[in-house]
C-alpha cells in the first residue's frame, strides 16, 4: 500500500514537473512569436519609410533640376 | 530476520523519507505561492510590474497613388517624445541631459515641465528624427517616454499640392483627394493586451484580447505626377513671363476621359485691381480651392468650334459657303448690333471663319440657328451642367436661361461670350472632337479602357472629324500658328476674351482671359490640353494663341514623348513610309 502511495507521489511529481516544462515552453513560444511580430511590424515600417524616401528622391521635382543641369554637359571634363 | 526482508524494509524507509521530502517541498512551494499571492512583501510589491499591458496599433491611412503607382501621399509611423512632470525629480538636470542627447532646447523643456507640473503627459518633441530615436534609447529616465504617431508624407512636395490636399491633426482629410476619399483611406486601429512576466516578457495573449488593425485602403488616381509636373511647371513659367494674375491647365485623355493633370496657380500682383484670389491658400497652399472645377470663365473664341460643328451638322452652312463677312468695318446684325473682328478679311468661307476666328462669320450663322437649336447645341456638349467628376465645389457654369435668351445672346454665345464655363467642362466638351463626337465621363481614377462611360453623343463622327481637320488648319493658317508643334500635328483653337468687371458693369477694355485648347496627335488623339491664363499683362502679351498656345504645345509635346507616342508614329499614320 505504502509502496503504491510512494510511486504515485513520485509519478505525480514528475508529471507536474513535465507540465511546468510544457507551460514554460508555451510561454517562450508566445514570447518569441510576439517578438517576431514586432520585428515584422518594424520591418514593414522600415520598408514603408524607405519607399517614401525613394519616392521623394525620384520625384520629378528632384530629378528635373538634375536633368536640366546635365543637358549642358557634353561628357568631356 | 531474512536478509531480503531487511533490504526491503530499508528501501521502504528511504522511499518514505524521499516521499516526505518531495511532499514537503511541494507543500512548501504551495505555501509560498499562497503567501506571495495573499500578502506579498513590500519590497516585492514595489518591484512588481503590471501583469497586463495594452499595446495600441495605429491603423495607417491608405496611400494615394498616381496612375503609375507612384506614391503621392503615404503615412508612416513616427515617434513623439513626452514627459511625465510628476515623475521629474530635477527639471534642470533633465533639460540639460535632453539637450546633450537629443539637441532639444533646455529652456523649452524646463518651461514645458514647469507650466504643467501636475500633468502626467507633456509633449516635448512632436516628431523625433531617426538619430533622436536612436539617442533616446540610451536615456534612463522613468519620467520620459516615446509613443507612436502617424505622419503623412507628400513625397512630391508642391507638385499637385492643392489637388492632393492634406490631412489635419487627427489624420483625417481636410482638402483635395485626401478629403474626397477620406472614408476609403481611413483605417481602423487595433490593440493587443499582453500578459507579461516580471521581466516584461510577453507570456500570453488571449484570443479575445486581440483586435486586429485594419489599415486604410490605397486609392489610385488617373493623375500622372510627371505630366502634372510638366503642366504646372510650364504654366508657372508663362504666368511669370507675362505677369498674369494666375492660370489654370487641364490635361485629359479623350479616349478614356481620365484627367492626367490639373493645375491652378495664382500670382498676386502689386497694384492690380480685381485679381483672382483664394483666401484659403494663405492658410495653407494645399487648402486652396480648385478653380478648374469651381470658377467659370468666359471661353471667348475657344467656344467657336462647338457652335461651328453643330451649325455645320444641321446643314445651316456649308464648309465652302462664302459668307458676307466685312472687309474693313464691323459687321452689323439684323437687330443692329455691331460685331468687331480682330482682322477683316472680306467675304470668307465658313471654313475660314473658324480658321481665322472671325466673330462676324459666327454671328451670321448664329442668326440662321433658332434659339432652341443653339441652346440644344450648347447643352449637347455638356455646358450648363456639372461634369460630376467627384471634386468638391464643382459648378455648372453660367448659361442664360431660355426665357432670357435674346438675339443678342444668340450672337454673343456663338463667339463664346455671355456664357461661362469651367475648364473641366471645356475639356469634356472638346473630347467630342478628339473622339467620334461622343463625350466621355471625366474620371479621376484609372479607367480600364474597355468600358468608357459615354455621357452623350454631341455630334456625328463625320462632323467631329471635319471639325478636327479644320482645327488642324487653325494651327497652320489661323490663330494657332505660333503654337504649332514641329513634332506632332495639333488641332486646336485660341481664345482671347475681355475680362468682365466684378460689379457686372461691362468689361475691361485692356484686360483679358487668354486661353487655348488643343488635342494631338490629329490622326489618333490621345491628349486634350486646355490652358487658361488669367489677366496677362497686355504690355507683354495677351492673345490666347501667343500666351496660352505655346504652353499647350509644350505640354502636349513633352507629355506625348513621356507617354511613348513617337512623332514617327504620326508621320507613318499620315501615309508616309519610313526611310
Amino acid at each position: 500500500m505504502s509502496r503504491k502511495l510512494i510511486i504515485s507521489i513520485l509519478v505525480l511529481s514528475f508529471a507536474l514537473l513535465d507540465l511546468l516544462v510544457v507551460r514554460q515552453a508555451q510561454i517562450n513560444t508566445v514570447n518569441d512569436m510576439m517578438q517576431l511580430h514586432d520585428a515584422i511590424d518594424n520591418g514593414n515600417e522600415e520598408i514603408n519609410a524607405l519607399s517614401i524616401e525613394i519616392e521623394t528622391a525620384c520625384s520629378p521635382s528632384q530629378l528635373n533640376p538634375t536633368r536640366i543641369s546635365l543637358e549642358g554637359f557634353d561628357g568631356a571634363e | 530476520m531474512e536478509p531480503n526482508s531487511l533490504i526491503s524494509n530499508r528501501i521502504t524507509k528511504v522511499a518514505i523519507l524521499v516521499a516526505i521530502a518531495v511532499g514537503g517541498m511541494l507543500c512548501g512551494s504551495l505555501y509560498k505561492i499562497v503567501t506571495l499571492k495573499i500578502s506579498p512583501p513590500t519590497a516585492l510589491e514595489e518591484a512588481a510590474v503590471p501583469l497586463h499591458s495594452t499595446t495600441n496599433h495605429i491603423a495607417k491611412r491608405g496611400k494615394i497613388l498616381d496612375s503609375r503607382g507612384r506614391i503621392l501621399a503615404a503615412s508612416r509611423v513616427g515617434k513623439t517624445l513626452f514627459v511625465d512632470p510628476l515623475l521629474v525629480e530635477n527639471p534642470e538636470e533633465l533639460a540639460l541631459e535632453l539637450n546633450d542627447t537629443l539637441d532639444i532646447s533646455p529652456a523649452m523643456v524646463e518651461e514645458k515641465i514647469r507650466r504643467k507640473p501636475n500633468s502626467r503627459y507633456v509633449v516635448l518633441e512632436e516628431l523625433l528624427s531617426k538619430a533622436q530615436i536612436e539617442a533616446v534609447k540610451s536615456l534612463n529616465y522613468r519620467c520620459i517616454g516615446v509613443h507612436d504617431c502617424l505622419v503623412r508624407e507628400y513625397p512630391h512636395g508642391n507638385i499637385g499640392d492643392a489637388l492632393i490636399g492634406l490631412v489635419g491633426t487627427e489624420h483625417t482629410g481636410l482638402a483635395g483627394f485626401e478629403n474626397i476619399y477620406d472614408q476609403h483611406l481611413t483605417g481602423e486601429s487595433g490593440s493587443v493586451i499582453r500578459q507579461r512576466d516580471s521581466k516584461k516578457r510577453t507570456v500570453w495573449v488571449s484570443p479575445n484580447q486581440y483586435s486586429p488593425t485594419n489599415n486604410g485602403k490605397d486609392i489610385q488616381l488617373s493623375i500622372d505626377i510627371v505630366i502634372q509636373n510638366i503642366a504646372a511647371t510650364r504654366l508657372m513659367e508663362e504666368i511669370t513671363r507675362c505677369n498674369a494674375g494666375g492660370g489654370r491647365i487641364v490635361v485629359a485623355d479623350p479616349q478614356t476621359g481620365e484627367i492626367l493633370a490639373m493645375a491652378d496657380i495664382l500670382n498676386p500682383r502689386e497694384g492690380w485691381s480685381q485679381q483672382p484670389s483664394d483666401p484659403n491658400r494663405s492658410l495653407h497652399p494645399r487648402l486652396g480651392r480648385n478653380r478648374c472645377v469651381t470658377d467659370p470663365y468666359e471661353p471667348g473664341s475657344t467656344f467657336k468650334p462647338f457652335v461651328w460643328s453643330v451649325a455645320t451638322e444641321l446643314g445651316l452652312a456649308d464648309v465652302d459657303e462664302v459668307l458676307p463677312t466685312p472687309s474693313s468695318q464691323p459687321y452689323r446684325t439684323s437687330f443692329g448690333r455691331q460685331i468687331r473682328d480682330a482682322h477683316y478679311y472680306g467675304p470668307s468661307t465658313w471654313r475660314k471663319v473658324l480658321i481665322k476666328s472671325m466673330n462676324s462669320g459666327m454671328a451670321i450663322i448664329a442668326q440662321r440657328l433658332s434659339h432652341t437649336q443653339l441652346q440644344t447645341a450648347v447643352s449637347r456638349f455638356g455646358f450648363g451642367k456639372p461634369t460630376h467628376i467627384g471634386l468638391g465645389g464643382e459648378t455648372a457654369g453660367i448659361l442664360t436661361s431660355a426665357t432670357n435668351w435674346s438675339d443678342y445672346t444668340q450672337t454673343s454665345v456663338s463667339m463664346g461670350h455671355e456664357i461661362a464655363v469651367t475648364p473641366l467642362q471645356m475639356v469634356q466638351g472638346f473630347c467630342a472632337f478628339a473622339r467620334d463626337g461622343t463625350i466621355p465621363q471625366l474620371l479621376l481614377t484609372p479607367s480600364n479602357n474597355t468600358d468608357v462611360q459615354i455621357v452623350r453623343e454631341a455630334i456625328t463622327p463625320e462632323t467631329a472629324a471635319l471639325t478636327r481637320q479644320i482645327m488642324g488648319q487653325v494651327m497652320t493658317e489661323g490663330t494657332g500658328r505660333k503654337s504649332q508643334s514641329d513634332m506632332y500635328t495639333l488641332f486646336g483653337k485660341s481664345g482671347t476674351a475681355q475680362l468682365p468687371k466684378a460689379d457686372g458693369k461691362g468689361y475691361f477694355e485692356d484686360r483679358y482671359i487668354s486661353s487655348f485648347i488643343a488635342g494631338a496627335p490629329i490622326h489618333a488623339p490621345s491628349l486634350v490640353v486646355l490652358c487658361v491664363i488669367d489677366d496677362p499683362d497686355k504690355s507683354i502679351d495677351h492673345y490666347g494663341g501667343i500666351v496660352a498656345g505655346p504652353v499647350v504645345r509644350d505640354v502636349i509635346e513633352e507629355s506625348l514623348i513621356y507617354l511613348g507616342v513617337s512623332p514617327l508614329t504620326e508621320y507613318l499614320a499620315q501615309g508616309n513610309t519610313e526611310q
